[in-house]
């Protein structure tokens, strides 16, 4: 293998295990069920509404 | 009155099903992702389009096809499963355009998964199979044995020594299947998660030992000295820049990450419709991408190319790059094991892993109709399980029965290379236009243990289209080359082919019927829900 061929290799394979890593590491430091540092919820999203069964 | 009356009944409404634990959710996505492709597949596409030089457009589309689009159908899941309590593709995709015009889209997200499931878990039951002929020592035929006979006879296309029917393959079919619906009855915390619990860790640990076999092969034949591991990898990595000007390499990159994915198969709408509004979406459906890359780029691009390649030496190895991903599967890879050191070991480890990543996939495929069929029909899970059953096996046993493969590719065509960017297209559309890129970001923050980058919403609106796209435009000009390249020549197609395609229209229009008969009732459970969740 060429010097380019193992830089892509280890390049590549470097990436994808640090990437999945990082990922695992802050799915198990997070816990279940973390929220955002800001979540206000204005329930303006909430919709259709139940009372408006005129919209279907 | 009509809400009244449907909000008194909405303990029987209320969403029966969750996922346990938010490990689960992420390798259950990632088990749906990967499949036979990240080790069969994913190699030869290398390979073929320019080794390490491929890897740019590779993780080009990575970051700006799969993981965007991969976010779009997490969020659109949850959203409208935490306001609908639906489930099932139509039912989401239609509670999330309000009036449910477009829950016909929802149709292809019944269709393309069961369509794949009908062939794949016929595939699934030949690496069963082939693990128990490599234990029992069945298939052990050494360096010079016949494996494309084994393998003819043992799908029934032939007749010898091997089989002489298909009963064999037959068996370990129906044990295959017999599986998948055991698991699937189980129900989704108690089936589908327990097992990907256990099965992606397995197929990983599994993997990895045979990749670390293959790259301490060495030279195993002091003969051949250029037949070693580092010009295996060399054969397989060495860049050539000058592929990357070819667009069709751009092309298949972009097919790569999109199909080894899962996007827009609607298995993951689905599946984060489970979700609650405090769940994240953003960092588990990454994670879940990253899963099935680091078994497609880590594991499968260590497996058999380099293997084949230092055992089979470059010469052949045009033949191997070239073939079908079962003909690599189950031909090439035990003519390369029967050379290696303890080879009957790691081939086994080989196809077992191979059926884990199989079944995790097929499972689910099965899940977004099950949900359909219980939300549609108000079906308890025996009956739906058992409906499901009948209609899956009906047309598994038309791939399995029928010689040749021809039935198999042509379900293949239609539902990978057609229906999953089609359907991924009627995604990005609603993600776009109906529901709007910003509360589409909005959503995702909630619950989110990491932000959405900031160009998310710039690459979902413009870039991940204009891929998508490149990809259909890149299907039918291959299909439609004949017309204007005269060096092409059409090929007629076979009686069988235009059955099949008849068959999958016919099928396709049968689930707009059901959906058209189920959406009523869907409708009366997402307003029975809604009003218990005001309540």
């Amino acid at each position: 293998m060429n010097a380019f061929g193992w830089l892509i290799f280890l390049g590549s394979n470097a990436f994808v295990i640090g990437l999945t890593a990082v990922c695992f590491i802050r799915v198990f430091s997070s816990g279940e069920h973390m929220h955002a540092p800001l979540d206000i919820d204005t329930r303006d999203m909430d919709e259709p509404s139940p009372d408006r069964p005129d919209e279907w | 009155m009509e809400i009244q009356s449907i909000a008194q009944s909405t303990s029987r409404m209320a969403r029966p099903e969750r996922w346990a634990t938010r490990i689960g959710v992420i390798l259950a996505v990632a088990g749906s992702a990967v499949g036979l492709g990240n080790f069969l597949r994913f190699p030869g596409v290398v390979v073929r389009n320019g080794g390490g030089a491929f890897m740019i457009p590779y993780f080009l589309a990575f970051l700006f096809l799969g993981i965007p689009v991969c976010w779009a159908e997490w969020i659109m899941g949850r959203r409208a499963g935490r306001l609908s309590g639906l489930s099932s593709c139509p039912g989401l995709l239609g509670t999330l355009t309000r009036g449910g015009k477009f829950r016909y889209f929802g149709v292809l997200g019944l269709f393309i998964p069961l369509v794949i499931y009908m062939w794949y878990v016929y595939v699934e039951s030949w690496c069963l199979a082939y693990t128990w002929f490599t234990i029992t020592g069945q298939i052990c035929l050494g360096p010079g044995g016949d494996y494309t006979a084994f393998f003819n006879q043992f799908n029934g296309e032939s007749t010898g020594p091997f089989f002489s029917g298909v009963t064999v393959n037959y068996i370990f079919f129906l044990i295959t299947f017999f599986i998948n619906f055991f698991l699937i009855y189980r129900g989704l915390s108690r089936g589908i998660e327990k097992f990907c619990l256990v099965a992606m860790p397995l197929l990983v640990i599994a993997a990895i030992l045979v990749a670390l076999r293959v790259l301490t092969l060495g030279t195993p034949d002091p003969t051949k000295p250029l037949q070693n591991v580092s010009e295996a990898l060399g054969y397989m990595w060495n860049p050539d820049w000058v592929k990357l000007k070819d667009p069709e390499v751009w092309l298949a990159a972009c097919g790569q990450i999109f199909f080894s994915l899962s996007v827009g198969f609607g298995v993951v709408l689905t599946y984060a419709s489970y979700l609650t509004k405090q769940d994240d979406v953003v960092l588990s459906g990454l994670t879940a991408s990253a899963t099935n890359e680091f078994c497609e780029v880590c594991l499968g691009g260590l497996i058999v190319v380099p293997a084949a390649f230092v055992f089979l030496g470059i010469g052949q190895m045009q033949d191997v790059v070239g073939a079908s991903s079962f003909t690599l599967g189950f031909v090439t890879m035990p003519h390369v094991f029967a050379q290696m050191p303890a080879g009957r070991l790691f081939q086994a480890l080989f196809y077992f892993l191979l059926f884990l990543a199989g079944i995790t996939s097929s499972l689910s495929m099965l899940q977004p109709a099950i949900a359909f069929f219980e939300e549609g029909f108000n079906m308890n899970r025996p009956i739906s399980v058992a409906l499901l059953g009948m209609l899956t096996f009906l047309g598994a046993n038309a791939v399995v029965l029928t010689p040749g493969l021809t039935v198999l590719a042509t379900m293949d065509t239609c539902a990978s290379d057609l229906g999953i960017p089609l359907l991924a297209l009627a995604e990005l559309f609603l993600f776009i236009f109906v529901l709007k890129v910003p509360t589409g970001i909005q959503e995702g923050g909630y619950g989110a243990n990491m932000k959405l980058p900031f160009w998310f919403g710039f690459v979902i609106t413009y870039l991940s289209p204009v891929f998508l796209l490149a990809i259909l435009a890149g299907w039918f000009v291959n299909k439609l080359r004949p017309l204007f390249d005269a060096s092409v020549e059409w090929t007629p197609m076979e009686p069988l082919e235009k059955y099949t395609i008849l068959v999958m229209i016919a099928f396709l229009f049968f689930l707009r019927l059901l959906v058209g008969l189920a959406w009523p009732n869907m409708k009366r459970r997402y307003l029975g829900y809604a009003q218990s969740s005001e309540g």
